[in-house]
């Protein structure tokens, strides 16, 4: 029995390590160039922000990934160049190995020991999160979540994300008016979403339905949908199995995983051909743009994870510097969403910064009060 | 004058705190056969572990072909060009017959390549030489024990080497196969081979043995030669000192009976075994390996399943499902059989003795302290024990304190009827006697024993009566008054 | 001297790795930023409280010579059941659509969910050790059956919801701190004290204490450890002690499955996920014995203390959090060291306790207790 278990031990540890040594060292995304200022994209910042410093404020900020994900990597850079702007020190990046709130808290713990004063977080669990976050605002520590929402009501000071429910809807609608384009008037959609546990899933699945239920869309039903399908292997073997048996009845797909819609992008790439179907993929992985300028994917539904980061520090700042939200701001805070699409591909990345440029412009006056004095 | 090719000079080994071997010395001649009879196992398979390069002795030497040489690890046993015939196989499991025929055998291959078609010819002819009617691509595993025995025989025919080792310790051959080995022996003295049989049994392999050791306690006491092996010598010399020390021990009377078993049969081994058992008295149980004699305890303590069969304790009808169930009925088994079975290690002594009492010296399921430390101090008496700190851990007890703590928890349930498994197995002369005075002080104050030994020794000493056992049923009785006569003796040896 | 330094290292069990949570401790309080100091405490208080539980539910195992990989998913089942006992239904909008799944729950007063949760685990853990006991199947095989099966259960029958509307005595044992911590109206703490959670653990661990020094099951089950066959020559029914530790080592799942609801704050079915190795870890540290038959307590605690002040330490040294992972497998595989360190000793004392009194013996004082 001694001789099983220290079989088991040493596959929990060569499962532990191999992640570990994989993945070390972020890997700088490639789709995102050496950032421009703002002044470079003619945006203007408002100045009391980028003033520098205050007296006797800290800056000492973190942003806590929700889990190893490559959806992450930008914010990374997005981050810096808001502490570069800012003239604040460069935030601790980092994340929890797993999707797990107990593993996020103990990070965090760590960073508030250490003297954090401000977080930018995508809590691992939405609802558990929450209990972290009300702790930190206890301590009078800033807490703004980016990305992922935590469940209302939170202390959070506000959530700064995407609607994935609307993006998705839109990405639905835009496949449907494609293949109504094409002439048809039926049409079998495939819906190749993430982790069934993660709670956007099911708002994702509620905007497709929505979608298909609009009198005008009568004929396209959601015939498929694999789910669980956000990581390498299951996403590979998902398509393939498709690729191998029904590809032929199938008229579009909406990808909703970050890893599914990359396989997806990869398969297609490798076929060199999309079978004629309207396919519609989900953020920025390379292989989602490789196919999209191959014109095999329709476009890919974007949002900017650069401007997370950006986003985050930025106003981690202000709220260290004093401001306030105010009490009429909404909680959630839409960071927008667009459908990339082959014309659009050259000035992308451009364009994601110029969202988050253009969100942090206005930001100060529209969701925030001046120090009092 | 024949070459001496194996000696052996003053081996002395302590394994667990016993001299197991206590200056051996002995030698074989090329072409000569010769048995060692030992009634310990244990300094039997110490020799074999030897020779395997298993045990590194603590002093004397080893010579083979009048060279020293030193034995430090199985490769270099490997290197000794010494075939051993272990009592458990040493054949790989996962391979095939011929596959381990040929294992170590580099003039079967070219290079990486077996030659398959010359290994498959000579592994048929073996096995038929061998009169295995088993393919060669039988697996290993498949095989049965008597049939892997002689599998290892055929590898060391094919081995050719000048020594081979056989330890006969525990094993089964039924007289056919023995007859096989003797044969094959017989052959392998002509080209000058030779061969040392280890054995327990006093019958096997003696007619083919040039000569015979004989091995009590570690010591080797005789060295006979075929004109000598007389059996009822060979018995006196092993148990001369129950004929000088018997006085010492006085057994009571006994009268009244306490349990009797008529009829108990299990599954594998036992057959319709009936027996009584008196009050105070103590009567043994011995016979070969695999005669069933462990097995009636164990079916008597509810550890084997029986078949059927009806035991009556105090003239009642009991029906005994578990240990627990026997402990109730104050029938107590202690197990020595293997050397963990016996006691809980880790476990302090105290902890060991009072394991099976805890629910008399408990309220509520809790243990209360002063009951647990009155029940240690009345078995202490009892056995005039002496350990002085009872929280030790066992390990840090000598074998013979630690046997006694075992004996502790069996007193400690007041048993009318006490089992004891090999309660000698592995302990020293004086320890032996220690241990023996407990049994017999037991028996005086009521307590029937049944003593299941294979150390006839023990048996010859503390025994009112001595049941033979063989395939799993009683075969003889011999009563304390008949037990000095030679005629029974000549019986009881050629069960052992 | 080093090597006499060395085999006390690992003899004083829990001094040794006394030591080595000191150190650690020293570490995070010089480092640690000082008006974050309490909270931090408070914070590694609690994980230490829960994870201690999740050990000695290991621990309940490799006592009778066992383990129970599915500690984590015991956790959760009795998490979910407690968590589906005492939600208050939420009337009205939870503001997110999807989170109205939470309106379901039988708001049971909190020590009912509690107590029912206890009970499931010891049934669910029974249940596992019956089946090992009975089935004969290597209990690795069975407990890594039963992490999916559990898991699969409690993912199947819930549909992965949240239960957050828990009532506020619940999520006491979370918040609150003995003595209270006090917080200036609207501002931030200052003082802290013992949390609610930390003083639980302490009393589980007096009673799992007094199961093991003072009572009948405890010694039985620790018998059973030692040696199965050497048990039930014993007169001890091994099977229902195996059965008995595995229900105990579930009915701890339980109670850590509970803590860490009041602790997120929200019954979920990702609670227990990363429980596996910790517990492990924790106990073994701790300086039980892999193959059973000794169990440590407080060692425990302090296994499951360094297990969590190393991720402090680590994040205080800036370390990323993506290396995190080699030193916890590190510091297993030091456990696991120790252990064997610790057998081979156990081992040392014998041959050396038995050589002494076999020189006295030999020595002249033969035969004394016959004579």
């Amino acid at each position: 029995m001694k001789r099983v278990l220290a079989l088991v031990l040493a596959v929990c540890m060569l499962v532990v390590f191999l992640p570990a040594c994989g993945s070390s060292t972020p890997q700088p995304a490639p789709e995102t160039p050496k950032a421009q200022t703002a002044e470079d994209l003619g945006v203007d910042l408002s100045k009391e922000v980028v003033g520098g410093q205050k007296e006797g404020a800290e800056y000492n900020f973190a942003i806590v990934y929700g889990g190893v994900h490559p959806f992450f990597d930008p914010w990374l850079f997005g981050a810096q160049q808001a502490a570069l702007d800012l003239g604040i020190p460069i935030p601790i990046v980092t994340s929890p190995q797993n999707w797990d709130q107990t593993e996020q808290n103990v990070i965090i713990d760590g960073l508030v020991a250490g003297g954090i004063n401000g977080i930018g977080m995508f809590p691992s669990d939405a609802v558990a999160g929450n209990e972290k976050i009300s702790e930190l605002v206890g301590m009078g520590i800033d807490v703004v979540t980016l990305g992922g929402s935590p469940a209302t009501p939170s202390d959070a000071t506000f959530c700064y994300a995407t609607d994935v429910g609307a993006s998705v809807a839109f990405a639905t609608q835009a496949i449907i008016d494609e293949l109504k384009a094409q002439g048809k008037t039926e049409g079998k959609l495939l819906h190749l979403c993430s982790s069934l546990a993660d709670t956007n899933t099911q708002k994702r699945q509620a905007a497709i339905n929505e979608v298909l239920a609009k009198p005008e869309n009568a004929g396209f039903v959601l015939e498929w949908e694999l789910a669980d399908t956000d990581a390498t292997e299951p996403a590979e073997e998902a398509i393939s199995a498709m690729y191998a048996s029904y590809i032929d009845q199938v008229d579009g797909i909406v990808c909703t995983g970050y890893v599914n819609a990359q396989v997806l992008g990869k398969t297609m790439n490798e076929r060199g051909t999309n079978d004629g179907v309207v396919a519609i993929g989900i953020d920025d992985s390379a292989d989602v743009l490789a196919a999209i300028d191959n014109g095999y994917m329709k476009g890919t539904m974007t949002q900017s994870a650069w401007a997370m980061g950006y986003v985050g520090i930025y106003a981690l700042k202000l709220l260290a510097d004093g401001y306030t939200i105010k009490p009429d701001a909404p909680f959630f805070i839409d960071s927008g969403y667009f459908l990339l699409t082959q014309e659009g591909l050259p000035a992308y990345a451009e364009s994601q910064q110029k969202m988050a440029y253009d969100f942090v412009s206005t930001m100060a006056d529209k969701y925030f009060n001046p120090p009092a004095n | 004058m024949r070459k001496e090719i194996l000696r052996l000079e003053n081996i002395c080994k302590t394994i667990d705190g016993v001299k197991v071997l206590k200056n051996v010395s002995l030698n074989l001649y090329e072409g000569e056969t010769v048995k060692l009879y030992g009634d310990e196992g244990r300094s039997l398979s110490s020799i074999v572990g030897l020779f395997g390069g298993v045990i590194k002795p603590d002093s004397g030497r080893i010579y083979i072909d009048g060279k020293e040489i030193k034995l430090a690890s199985p490769l270099d046993g490997k290197k000794a060009e010494i075939s051993i015939i272990h009592k458990k196989s040493d054949l790989i499991p996962n391979l095939t017959v011929m596959e381990n025929l040929f294992l170590e055998r580099k003039n079967y291959a070219r290079g990486l390549f077996l030659k398959e078609k010359k290994q498959r010819a000579r592994a048929v002819e073996l096995l038929e030489i061998l009169g295995l009617d088993i393919s060669p691509d039988m697996m290993a595993s498949d095989l049965k024990l008597e049939q892997m025995q002689i599998v290892q025989l055929g590898k060391a025919l094919l081995d050719d080497r000048k020594i081979i080792i056989m330890d006969h310790t525990h094993i089964l051959l039924d007289k056919e196969q023995i007859k096989l080995f003797e044969g094959v022996f017989n052959e392998l003295a002509k080209r000058n081979v030779g061969i040392l049989i280890l054995a327990q049994n006093l019958r096997d392999f003696t007619s083919v043995s040039d000569r015979m050791y004989i091995m009590k306690e570690g010591s080797i006491i005789g060295n006979l030669m075929t004109s000598e092996m007389e059996k009822d010598k060979i018995i006196q010399m092993i148990a001369k000192d129950y004929y000088s020390e018997k006085s010492g021990i006085y057994l009571n009377q006994t009268s009244e009976e306490v349990l009797r078993v008529e009829g108990l049969s299990t599954k594998n081994m036992l057959r319709n075994v009936s027996f009584s058992l008196n009050k105070g008295e103590i009567v043994s149980i011995t016979g070969s390996y695999g005669s069933g004699k462990y097995e009636v305890g164990y079916a008597l303590y509810g550890m084997e399943r029986t078949l059927g069969g009806k035991i009556y304790l105090h003239n009642k009808r009991i029906k005994i499902k578990n240990p627990s169930d026997a402990i109730k009925r104050k029938i107590v088994l202690l197990s020595f059989e293997k050397k963990e079975n016996g006691l809980l290690y880790n476990l302090s002594a105290k902890e060991n003795i009072t394991i099976s009492r805890l629910g008399n010296i408990s309220n509520f399921a809790i243990i209360r302290k002063e009951l647990e430390n009155w029940l240690i101090k009345t078995v202490y008496n009892d056995l005039s024990l002496n350990i002085e700190d009872d929280n030790i851990a066992i390990e840090g007890l000598s074998l013979v304190n630690q046997r006694k703590v075992s004996l502790a928890r069996a007193i400690s349930c007041n048993p009318d009827v006490l089992i004891l498994i090999d309660p000698t197995k592995g302990l020293e002369n004086e320890s032996k006697k220690q241990i023996l005075e407990l049994l017999v002080s037991f028996s005086d104050r009521g307590i029937a024993i049944l003593l299941i030994s294979s150390n006839l020794h023990e048996i010859l000493q503390v025994s009112h009566r001595v049941w033979l056992f063989s395939n799993g049923t009683i075969t003889g009785c011999i009563d304390r008054d008949m037990i000095e006569s030679r005629e029974q003796m000549n019986i009881l040896s050629s069960f052992i | 001297m080093i090597k006499k330094g060395l085999v006390n290292f690992v003899k004083n069990d829990l001094a040794s790795i006394s030591v080595v949570l000191i150190v650690l401790l020293t570490f995070v309080i010089t480092k640690s930023n000082p008006s974050r100091l309490s909270f931090t405490m408070v914070s590694l208080s609690k994980d230490i409280a829960i994870f201690t539980i999740v050990g000695m539910a290991q621990m309940a195992t490799l006592a009778v010579g066992q383990f129970n990989l599915a500690v984590g998913a015991m956790g959760g089942v009795a998490g979910m059941v407690c968590g589906y006992l005492i939600n208050i239904p939420y009337e009205g909008s939870m503001n997110v659509d999807t989170y109205a799944q939470a309106e379901i729950g039988l708001a049971l007063p909190w020590y009912v969910g509690v107590i029912a949760a206890l009970i499931i685990g010891f049934i669910v853990g029974a249940i596992q050790g019956g089946m090992i006991v009975k089935t004969k199947i290597n209990p690795f095989i069975i407990t890594l059956a039963l992490i999916s099966v559990l898991h699969g259960l409690n993912m199947a029958v819930t549909r992965n919801i949240y239960f957050r509307n828990l009532p506020e005595v619940f999520k006491a044992i979370n918040k609150n701190t003995i003595p209270a911590t006090t917080t200036p109206d609207g501002g931030q703490a200052t003082t802290y004290g013992v949390p609610v959670m930390f003083i639980v653990t302490l009393v589980v661990m007096v009673v799992v204490w007094m199961l093991y020094n003072r009572t009948i099951l405890g010694r039985k089950m620790l018998a059973t450890g030692v040696n199965t066959r050497a048990a039930d020559f014993a007169g001890i029914n091994s099977g229902r002690y195996i059965t008995l530790a595995h229900g105990i080592s579930g009915m701890l799942c339980a109670l850590a499955g509970v803590l860490t609801v009041s602790k997120l704050g929200a019954a979920q079915t990702s609670i227990g996920d990363n429980w596996m190795l910790y517990s492990f870890a924790s106990a073994i540290l701790g300086g039980t014995l892999l193959n059973g038959g000794k169990v440590s307590i407080f060692g425990t605690m302090i296994g499951a203390g360094i297990m969590m002040v190393v991720n402090t330490v680590l994040t205080l040294l800036k370390i990323s959090a993506f290396s995190h992972q080699i030193f916890i497998g590190a510091l297993l595989l030091i456990a696991f060291m120790l252990n064997k360190g610790r057998e081979a000793l156990i081992r040392q004392q014998e041959r050396a306790a038995v050589k002494v009194q076999d020189d006295v013996q030999s020595g002249g004082s033969k035969n004394e207790e016959f004579a």
